[in-house]
């Protein structure tokens, strides 16, 4: 496996979070997502919710759209206000369309309208875990990557940004007013910082993390 | 007594150059001597010329007079006697001794004579010269007197001052005192400027001007009464030297002119009337007609100066075709006074109506027409002017496209237009003087009756009968009415404005059937509108049975044991779930119903509380917080349930949609009920965005909206219900945030 690449296998327990006021509701998609095999938690309101949730747990959210107190819309707005990055799934009422489409906008992964099939609500499901996980191991790799960063000198990341801009050693060395010699020493350093074999691999690393 | 046997020559020449008669008596009365004069004198009165002589005793000749009768010839001798007695030195008297022809008077002196014989002289002298003058002066004296006692003005003798000295009984009686003394003594505690000047500084001119020279000076000057009243009196004074005083003094006369006085500014008075005078007033000789006064106004009407106009005759002043009248009116005018229209001639030409009214008098002696005349041509006009006008008023009376009548105190018809006929299909004969209710439908005549008494008595009426027209057809009739009194206060008649609304009330009908139908409408497109948010309530309850439903079957297809438990759990949520859908549907259900309203007693507080569960998820979306503050005993109003929840919702969805701009945090409707002035009394408040001013009248007005994609009969129709329930609703915005709408119903009783 590259280095930029993600590694989606170790991803553990996740847990769907389930926000709507109408109880009977609530209980019936829990049923549904226990039977996917699946950790379920059930709350009342956002309120609720934003109290009891930690961002490192992995797994994805079903959300009302309208509830009193805490709307859906807001909750995800307070959830981007927070960084975190729980995929959002909305359940809504036929026709609400102008909030339905505000909730994408702010990230929601899909929507669902009221009442719904069994197999919908799986699906959705199933594209949010596995969207979470991928964010999930995006996240570390970028954790990664940010330090070994973090260790290149100044002069070095000077450097690395001109080479991933696809200039020749020679070329560095002109515009920088070094010599060609001086360059080649930094680049073998850097490639060797950041774990990577050539520069191409390094261009690559750099997107992976953009 | 040879003394006496004849004087001497030389004492008789003495005795003779006197002008008096002379005697000499001795002391028993004989004549001793005379003088030429005495000797002349008997001569002439030749009946005592012997007596008289020398030797005579002239005693004797004095009792002989005596008996004669003559006058003083007793008393003379006697004084005679006396002296010759020695008793007195002298005596004299005067005494009268008139001839046929003449008047004459005598003076007698009597002298003793002192020497030893005794015997006296006796002078006669001839005084008649005197005497007449001073009989002349006396009767002068007396004359003048009497002038001064009687005459008809005040005379006056005074101090430069001002001090009186004498006055005459007129002066006193001028001025209202009792006598001269008394006014004297009056005056002269002050003097003549304080006690009788109604304006005592006058004086003071006055007598400066007198001073000036000693001609007569003429003033007009109030005086003051002894009784305080003030006349006009004319005074003519004059300074004059008083030589026995030796001073200054003045003289003379005052005439009381109050009368004169009042009788000229009456005449002033009756002067400036007649100038001022608007009327013509011209004096008119009766034998020929002669203009002989005339006023200023005349002078103005006819254009010709006073002179002018006193050299005509009141021929020449009337219009050609009004003189062969002139003889016979002025007859009339004479007679008894005559009052008539004629035309006048103005110098220029014109003629002009004029109104005479004229009156025979005498004046001066001569048979005088007083004609007091104005010209009447403005009010010819006016009149025709009224006339037309009133022909106008007429005019539009009969020819009013809305009834009138007038009816008189007891209800007969007196006067009515042609409108009024119409309507009703009668002529004017077949209903002037007839009673009003004949011409009603027999069910309103009863009422007729009273009510008629009832509008006598306030003045004014409005209402609505059904009368008959003369085919036997009903016409409905809406009347108005107000009363003219007469003078004393009584009734003179009524007037009444009637319109024929048979027509109108069927368009009413009508109108309120198609209102019907609107509301009806209305309620269905509310309906429409409450349809898509029971929908979104009805998402919850079939959501929630179809996840539970997947669940079961979920559970029964797997392969292991279900947990029973578990199933029975979802089956009942499923049941549960169903049931509430099905209250969401028949809330909806009940909406849509039958036109015809029925009325029941409905308990308001009950139909709110349903009202608010029904708009529960509506104000949980919007963040509402809808309060019910119910009073417990606004209990039961009488209606139809489904119009007041009808009304009850409208008002409820309009504060929340009015609510939907406000903070999430302000956002409150509070439905309330109250008893006041035993009507019940609802209140929908909300905290929205209000309704401006202007609009707030409107709102109930059909088609007003301010929501751009409303109808905007909503409120028009909740208004129609309230008031068709007897009551009243309308709206008010809070002072703090939003509009309260209320509505009031009766409560059932």
């Amino acid at each position: 496996m590259e280095a930029w690449e993600i590694n989606e296998d170790k991803y553990e327990h996740p847990t769907v979070f389930i926000a709507d006021d109408d109880e009977a509701v609530r209980s019936g998609i829990a049923d549904l997502v226990a039977e996917m095999g699946l950790a379920v938690e059930t709350f009342g309101s956002g309120e609720e919710f934003l109290k009891a949730y930690d961002s490192t747990r992995p797994g994805c959210m079903i959300l009302d759209l309208q509830m009193p107190g805490m709307t859906g819309l807001e909750l995800q707005k307070q959830l981007a206000a927070s960084g975190t990055v729980l995929p959002v799934i909305i359940i809504t009422g036929h026709g609400y369309v102008a909030a339905s489409v505000q909730a994408m906008k702010l990230g929601a992964v899909d929507f669902i309208e009221k009442p719904f099939r069994q197999h919908v609500l799986c699906e959705a499901i199933t594209k949010a875990i596995s969207r979470d996980r991928y964010l999930r191991h995006k996240s570390v790799l970028k954790a990664n990557i940010r330090s070994k960063f973090d260790s290149l000198s100044l002069r070095e990341r000077e450097v690395m940004g001109l080479l991933i801009a696809g200039m020749t050693d020679k070329q560095i060395a002109a515009k920088l007013e070094v010599s060609h010699r001086a360059i080649a020493f930094h680049r073998l350093h850097i490639l060797e910082k950041m774990g990577v074999g050539s520069t191409v691999e390094l261009a690559k690393l750099m997107a992976a993390v953009d | 007594m040879e003394f006496l046997a004849g004087p001497n020559e030389f004492v008789q020449s003495i005795l003779d150059s006197f002008s008096c008669h002379i005697v000499l008596l001795e002391r028993d009365g004989k004549i001793a001597a005379i003088n030429e004069q005495w000797r002349r004198l008997c001569e002439a009165n030749r009946t005592k010329a012997q007596s008289l002589a020398v030797g005579v005793n002239y005693l004797d000749a004095c009792r002989e007079a005596i008996t004669k009768g003559i006058d003083n010839a007793e008393a003379n001798l006697e004084g005679i006697e006396t002296v010759l007695a020695g008793r007195q030195e002298s005596f004299s008297s005067e005494y009268p001794c008139h001839s046929e022809n003449r008047l004459q008077w005598f003076s007698m002196t009597v002298t003793r004579l002192k020497n030893a014989q005794g015997g006296v002289v006796i002078r006669h002298e001839n005084i008649t010269p005197r005497k007449l003058a001073q009989q002349h002066l006396q009767a002068n004296e007396e004359l003048f007197y009497g002038i001064y006692y009687n005459a008809p003005f005040g005379i006056f003798h005074s101090t430069i001052e001002g001090k009186l000295i004498n006055v005459n009984p007129m002066y006193v009686r001028i001025f209202g005192y009792d006598s001269a003394a008394e006014i004297i003594e009056t005056v002269n505690r002050t003097n003549a400027a304080q006690a009788l000047y109604a304006e005592p500084d006058r004086r003071t001119d006055y007598v400066k001007e007198v001073l000036k020279d000693d001609a007569w000076h003429s003033v007009e000057n109030r005086y003051r009464r002894k009784n305080g009243e003030i006349c006009w009196g004319r005074m003519s004074f004059r300074v004059f030297y008083n030589s026995v005083t030796e001073r200054r003094e003045l003289e003379g006369f005052v005439e009381n002119i109050t009368e004169r006085k009042a009788a000229l500014e009456a005449l002033e008075r009756y002067q400036l009337l007649a100038h001022n005078s608007k009327d013509i007033i011209l004096f008119i000789r009766r034998r020929d007609g002669r203009i002989i006064e005339a006023n200023e106004a005349a002078c103005a009407a006819y254009g010709m100066s006073y002179n002018e106009l006193l050299s005509l005759t009141i021929h020449d002043i009337r219009a050609e075709p009004t003189r062969g009248i002139i003889a016979e009116q002025m007859e009339a005018a004479d007679k008894n006074g005559l009052m008539f229209e004629t035309r006048h001639l103005r110098k220029n030409g014109s003629e002009f109506h004029i109104e005479v009214n004229s009156k025979g008098m005498n004046i001066g002696g001569e048979r005088i027409l007083l004609s007091v005349a104005r010209d009447i041509t403005e009010r010819k006009l006016a009149r025709a002017a009224l006339e037309a006008s009133e022909a106008r008023y007429r005019e539009l009376y009969e020819q009013s496209p809305l009834g009138y009548q007038s009816l008189d105190v007891n209800g007969h018809i007196i006067i009515v237009n042609r409108a009024w006929l119409n309507m009703l299909g009668y002529s004017k004969t077949e209903v002037i003087g007839k009673w009003f209710g004949n011409f009603l439908a027999p069910e309103y005549v009863e009422s007729f009756r009273e009510r008629f008494e009832a509008f006598k008595k306030a003045g004014k009426v409005h209402s609505e009968f059904e009368m008959l027209h003369k085919d036997g057809s009903r016409r409905f009739v809406a009347f108005e009415g107000t009363i003219a009194l007469c003078e004393d206060g009584t009734l003179k008649q009524t007037h009444c404005v009637m319109q024929d609304i048979t027509a109108s009330r069927k368009a009413q009908r009508e109108a309120a059937e198609y209102q019907n139908a609107l509301a009806h409408a209305s309620r269905l497109s509310t309906v429409g509108e409450m349809a898509s948010s029971l929908a979104h309530e009805l998402n919850g309850p079939f959501c929630a049975i179809l996840t539970h439903a997947e669940g079961c079957l979920n559970m029964l297809k797997s392969a292991a044991q279900f947990d029973h438990g578990k199933m029975a759990s979802k089956v009942e949520t499923i049941v549960k779930q169903a049931e509430r859908a099905g209250m969401i549907i028949n809330r909806v259900k009940g909406f849509i119903r039958k036109e015809q309203p029925e009325l029941k007693d409905v308990e308001i507080n009950s139909v709110i509380r349903d009202v608010a569960v029904f708009v529960d998820t509506e104000a949980k979306r919007i963040k509402a917080k809808i309060g019910l503050d119910l009073h417990k005993n606004a209990t039961f109003v009488r209606g139809d349930k489904v119009q007041l929840e009808q009304v009850i919702l409208n008002l409820v969805k309009n504060g929340l949609e009015a609510m939907e701009e406000t903070a999430w945090t302000e956002r409150s409707l509070v439905i309330s009920t109250a008893i006041i002035d035993g009507k019940i009394e609802i209140a929908v408040c909300d905290s929205g965005k209000g309704i401006g001013e202007e609009d707030i009248a409107k709102v109930f007005e059909s088609f007003f909206t301010t929501k751009p994609y409303g109808l905007g009969i909503g409120l028009s129709i909740c208004r129609s219900i309230i008031e068709s329930h007897g009551g009243k609703i309308w709206a008010k915005k809070n002072t703090d945030q939003g509009m309260t709408f209320r509505f009031t119903l009766p409560a059932a009783v």
